[in-house]
């Protein structure tokens, strides 16, 4: 298959970038996206022209490492799959391409394709986990908790911090990611005993990050890799009335006691 | 961007809430105006959109209202813009290639659709409501219990006063107010919209200019009101003015579309049961306010 890329290219956070044109041919229709790119990077090489930089670690849609805007669609156009998971053959031959890095202003650009996602640990290092007791392993299912929650919890758990659903938001908002995680604890109870502090804190620290407000709209419903619903971010939303209405406020200027 | 004092600094989530808790007292508002609308379609010349109207202009509950209504919608254009900007922002270097996502096709439009429901805000009340506190010339009513009444307040001052009088001066002064007032009724005679009213046993005398309302406050002074009935049946006339309104109706049944289900999201109410049943209901909403208020105006272009 043969493939004109329209890649985003930019020397480091403060060059301005632009697109590039390449060509590249006779790739295999098994190859993955990353692999192609791989293939294009050799080239690149062998012509000692700089390669494109891009993010990826595992390649098996479980890191949540790769990214890329692909023809208007955070890890391409299939449902349900990082980018590492695509493959050439959901593109037509001869189609061209366009590669964006995620757009939002907490996601600034590093270098190319690659944007700093380091606002989703700053978000997860204000409230998103448990004070565990340290000590001996607890037996399992020593705690009962409902079949229904623990389903839920466990599907937001899948959440890989990719920041798909930033890239495809019309507001770059990091709902679906915050909520994703305040839900996935506050369904389990060991995650409860600290849910009132934990969302006010995360919600303060995504909002301090510039991220946008959520509209409702979908887009990263539609474009989570793990298939995270918004109903998660319903539930973010109680849980937030829920901490506003009945917990206290975290004192001035001092961190939340989480 | 100008920091806001430390009060003002709301959380995001927060944000959304009011807006949408305001959202949903807005449209139980356009739920009433609806109902009162509907009036006009009845084929009573107007008497239940009248009684309507009336109570609506009258009653005090219905006044605290009405400054908790104007409240309410600059809190929820202060709201949106505040959110829509920030939206904005939040996405500095924006994508060359258009979004391919399957999304909530109406809430790309909110911002849009709002702007558009307020811009026909402003023009509805040059519409009607400028007539009501007299920044524009309307159409007006008189009771005709107001007029009965307003004439009985005046028969009695003049003879209290006739009684007071001490001086033959004085006496002669009111016997000729006393004429002159008698003089003046004439003019309720003599005049045709005005007898047939008094005569034909109506409750209302309707579509009075103001220059005609001065003649008669100038006589006796009788409480008036806006006559909304025949200001909207004017109005429907021009057909332009028909076709804009059904154009702004169609903003604000998109703007319905999404708010309606969105606003129960947002306030954290997603249920694998409910959440279909709301959207339907949502959608059965924004269609039939809409719809409903778009007869108004096709109703009086055709028919009156
Ligand atoms: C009678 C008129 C109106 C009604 C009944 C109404 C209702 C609503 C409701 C229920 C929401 C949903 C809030 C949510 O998503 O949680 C909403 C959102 C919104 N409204 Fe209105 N609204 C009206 C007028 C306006 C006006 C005049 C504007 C002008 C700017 C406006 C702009 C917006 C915007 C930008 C949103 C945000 C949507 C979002 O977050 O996706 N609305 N409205
Ligand atoms: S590289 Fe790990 S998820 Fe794609």
């Amino acid at each position: 298959m043969n493939f004109t890329l329209k890649i985003w290219r930019q020397e480091n956070a403060k060059a301005k970038g632009r697109f590039e044109i390449y060509k590249i041919t006779d790739i295999s229709s098994d190859c993955s996206f990353l692999e192609m790119l791989d293939i294009l990077n050799e080239q690149l090489v062998d012509k000692i022209e700089k390669p494109i930089c891009f993010d990826h670690d595992c390649r098996e849609g479980i890191c949540g490492m790769c990214s890329l805007y692909i023809n208007g669609r955070p890890h391409g156009n299939d449902d349900d799959i990082t980018t590492c998971q695509l493959h050439m053959r959901k593109f037509k031959d001869g189609q061209t391409i366009t590669i964006e890095p995620w757009r939002s202003k907490a996601f600034p650009v590093i270098k190319d394709l690659v944007v700093d996602r380091s606002a989703f640990d700053k978000i997860i290092q204000a409230g998103g986990y448990i004070s565990a007791t340290t000590g001996g392993v607890p037996d399992g299912n020593a705690i009962p908790i409902r079949k229904t929650d623990a389903d839920t919890a466990m599907d937001a758990a899948a959440c890989i911090g990719c920041g798909a659903c930033v890239a495809s938001c019309k507001n770059a908002s990091a709902m679906l990611f915050v909520a994703a995680k305040v839900s996935h604890l506050a369904h389990l109870p060991q995650g409860k005993i600290e849910a009132h502090e934990r969302v006010q804190a995360m919600v303060k620290r995504m909002d301090e990050l510039g991220f946008g407000n959520c509209t409702n709209t979908g887009a990263c419903e539609a474009e989570c890799p793990k298939g995270i619903k918004i109903d998660h971010i319903a539930k973010l939303n109680r849980e937030f009335i829920a901490a506003r209405l009945g917990a206290q406020l975290p004192k001035e200027g001092g961190s939340v006691a989480i | 961007m100008p920091k806001l004092p430390k009060f003002l600094q709301f959380a995001s989530i927060t944000k959304k809430i009011t807006l949408a808790l305001i959202g949903l007292f807005l449209m139980l508002f356009l739920l009433t105006h609806l109902g009162i609308n509907l009036c006009l379609l009845r084929n009573d010349g107007g008497e239940w959109f009248r009684a309507a109207a009336h109570f609506m202009g009258t009653n005090y509950i219905v006044k605290v209202f009405e400054v908790v209504l104007f409240g309410a919608i600059a809190l929820h254009i202060l709201l949106a813009l505040t959110i829509q900007i920030h939206n904005w922002r939040a996405r500095p270097v924006g994508y060359a290639s258009g979004s391919k996502s399957k999304t909530a096709f109406g809430s790309k439009l909110m911002i849009w659709s709002g702007l558009l429901v307020a811009l026909f805000l402003c023009i509805h009340l040059v519409n009607f409501w400028f007539a009501k506190v007299g920044w524009n010339e309307g159409r007006y009513l008189i009771k005709v219990s107001a007029i009965e009444k307003a004439y009985k307040v005046k028969q009695q001052a003049l003879s209290d006063a006739f009684i007071k009088t001490e001086t033959d001066e004085e006496r002669m002064q009111i016997e000729a107010d006393f004429v002159a007032f008698q003089d003046g009724l004439e003019f309720f005679q003599t005049n045709e919209k005005l007898s047939d009213a008094l005569h034909g046993g109506f409750d209302y005398i309707t579509d009075l200019s103001k220059a005609e309302i001065r003649e008669i406050t100038a006589v006796l002074p009788v409480k008036y009101e806006p006559d909304f009935y025949v200001m909207v049946r004017d109005l429907f006339q021009n057909k332009w003015i028909v076709l804009m309104y059904l154009f702004f109706l169609t903003a604000l049944c998109f703007h319905l579309m999404h708010a309606f289900q969105s606003a129960f999201q947002t306030l954290g109410m997603a249920h694998s049961k409910y959440t279909p049943i709301i959207k339907v209901v949502g959608v059965i909403f924004a269609l039939g306010v809409s719809v409903g208020f778009a007869i108004i105006p096709i109703f009086f272009y055709f028919c009156k």
